[in-house]
């Protein structure tokens, strides 16, 4: 027997071809052709959604690939096309084993450290240490959005003025985020969890689609598809010490699609709350969208889309004054005009910036 | 309505399906994931056919179907834009009377959905990617395929078909995510 939810699905796929088959039945259709479609469309809604969704996809195709890189295999093909490829696990030659082997050296060399009573002397090393684990660097430049696609079939959306460091192996996937904002596209692999790094907090992932902002000492995290776990990075002094008695104990938020929160630079992480901020639309639209926002925050984030002018606030109380409102990223002008409305705020237009300060 | 105007009209609503094409295509791009929300808007646009009356509709029921779903999201949009936001770019762009999206606002758009599909047509079999790239990237015709991949006109369709639907869900589903 069927159930309800799988009726649902079969009804569903069979209006998307219905759709599907419209689009071609039009292009050499005649009068009665048209009729026909019209009454199909006028059966139901689903079938206007359908046909709509069906353009948009064949529009799509017809732009996609211009450099003809995807392959068109000559046939002949089997009979059953209903084949989706697993995909493939690749691994990194050349950073898998060196950045193990750093691990383990690590390891050994810290448990000695700890067995000596050497912690404080061994600082520096240990800053170096992790400084160099192996990994891909990738930037951003002011103004530059970048679509990055990972090896392990990842897609990373890298804002302007952002950088990362990525390393994959075969047993993790870890994405460190030194500045700016990216969003994630996770594929899944159960067997190699997918965190980012963003300052001391830790973002884990599994299938999931979500965005990570650094605005100054904070990180904001978005989920769009999935959820992530957010915990709190313990550097390798917490890792062997146990926590001092009394100290707040920070324990992993969970965050589902369309939650967001924000984790402040010393790990504490709010509740989560609904989403104020749509991640996908922004980085598609070039659209910074801020909800209660410092001066200063807003000032950074227009900086990373511009190169001139700049946004540079001259004073602290303006810098700590909050607002919130939606921009076009490339368009620092706006915020300017903004801003000149603010009885409190002056704002003087020099070459190559924008400064604010408060009215003296 | 005579003849003369009922052509005028169609003429009209043909003319802004294919201004508003693009516009309203980068929309249903965006949303196709946002399930709700996309069929709000089908919903929405529905109603409006049916009131439309089936002698006008029936004569180009896509071209109708495009120019109403148009306004629909145009509408849509205005009204996003008047979230309870201190300042908002758009509103600002619709007030100067720049209502076409700029052109630096579709190249991030348009890149994305277009790395979306490409990912995607990936996964397809090679049969279903082999038809839809040769269609809608390379522009040959059905018959044109048929010939060249030694298939049936009717497996070529039945192909396409399949394609477009498979993408449509797997865009929907949001690609990867579980």
């Amino acid at each position: 027997m069927t159930t309800m939810k799988t009726r649902v699905d079969v009804e569903n796929r069979s209006v998307a071809e219905q759709a599907a088959e419209w689009r071609i039945i039009l292009e050499s259709g005649d009068a009665k052709d048209q009729e026909a479609f019209a009454d199909w469309l006028t059966r139901s809604p689903l079938h206007v959604g359908a046909f709509l969704r069906a353009t948009a996809i064949d529009e799509l195709g017809a732009q996609i690939d211009m450099d003809k890189s995807i392959p068109i295999d000559a046939g002949p093909f089997e009979e059953s096309p209903d084949i989706e490829p697993l995909q493939e696990t690749r691994l990194s030659p050349s950073t898998t084993p060196s950045a193990k082997r750093h691990r383990k050296h690590w390891g050994i060399w810290l448990a000695i450290a700890a067995s000596l009573g050497t912690v404080a002397v061994s600082v520096p090393f240990a800053l170096r240490a992790l400084a160099v684990e192996d990994g891909k660097h990738y930037t951003a430049a002011v103004g530059e959005q970048r679509i990055l696609d990972l090896e392990d079939g990842s897609t990373l959306y890298l804002s302007p003025g952002s950088a990362v460091d990525v390393s994959i192996d075969a047993s993790a996937r870890k994405v460190v985020l030194l500045q700016g904002e990216a969003m994630f596209r996770v594929a899944s692999d159960p067997h190699r969890p997918f965190a980012v790094h963003s300052g001391k907090t830790v973002i884990q992932a599994l299938g999931t689609q979500f965005s990570v902002n650094r605005i100054r000492e904070d990180s904001v995290v978005s989920v769009v598809n999935g959820v992530v776990q957010i915990s709190h990075a313990r550097n390798w002094v917490e890792r062997i010490v146990p926590p001092l008695q009394g100290a707040p104990a920070i324990t992993p938020v969970r965050l589902t699609a369309g939650q967001e929160t924000r984790v402040a630079e010393d790990g504490s992480v709010p509740k989560a709350k609904a989403a104020t901020i749509d991640p996908l639309k922004n980085w598609q639209e070039r659209r910074l969208t801020f909800v209660n926002e410092s001066l200063y925050a807003i000032a950074d984030e227009f900086n990373r889309y511009n190169r001139s002018p700049k946004i540079r606030v001259d004073d602290s109380r303006a810098g700590e004054m909050r607002f919130a409102a939606a921009f076009d990223a490339d368009d620092p002008e706006s915020l300017a005009v903004v801003l000149q409305l603010n009885p409190a705020l002056q704002v003087e237009r020099r070459p190559g910036e924008i400064v604010i300060f408060t009215k003296r | 309505m005579t003849e003369r105007d009922a052509k005028q009209a169609a003429e009209f609503v043909q003319q802004v399906a294919e201004t508003y094409g693009l516009q309203l295509h980068r929309y249903l791009v965006k949303r196709l994931r946002a399930g709700e929300e996309a069929q709000d808007i089908a919903q929405e646009v529905y109603l409006r056919l049916l009131r439309l009356g089936r002698s006008d509709l029936v004569r180009q029921p896509a071209a109708y179907c495009y120019f109403v779903a148009s306004q629909v999201v145009g509408e849509q949009r205005l009204r996003e834009a008047k979230r309870p936001l201190v300042y908002d770019s758009e509103l600002l762009a619709s007030a100067a009377e720049r209502g076409d999206p700029s052109e630096r606002d579709v190249l991030p758009d348009q890149e994305h959905a277009k790395r979306e599909v490409e990912r995607l047509l990936r996964k397809l079999s090679s049969a279903h990617r082999a038809v839809f790239l040769m269609r809608r990237r390379d522009g040959y015709s059905i018959e044109e395929i048929a010939e060249k991949l030694q298939m049936s006109v009717f497996k070529v369709k039945r192909y396409l078909v399949e394609a477009n639907a498979k993408l449509e869900e797997k865009l929907r589903q949001g690609g990867d995510s579980p």
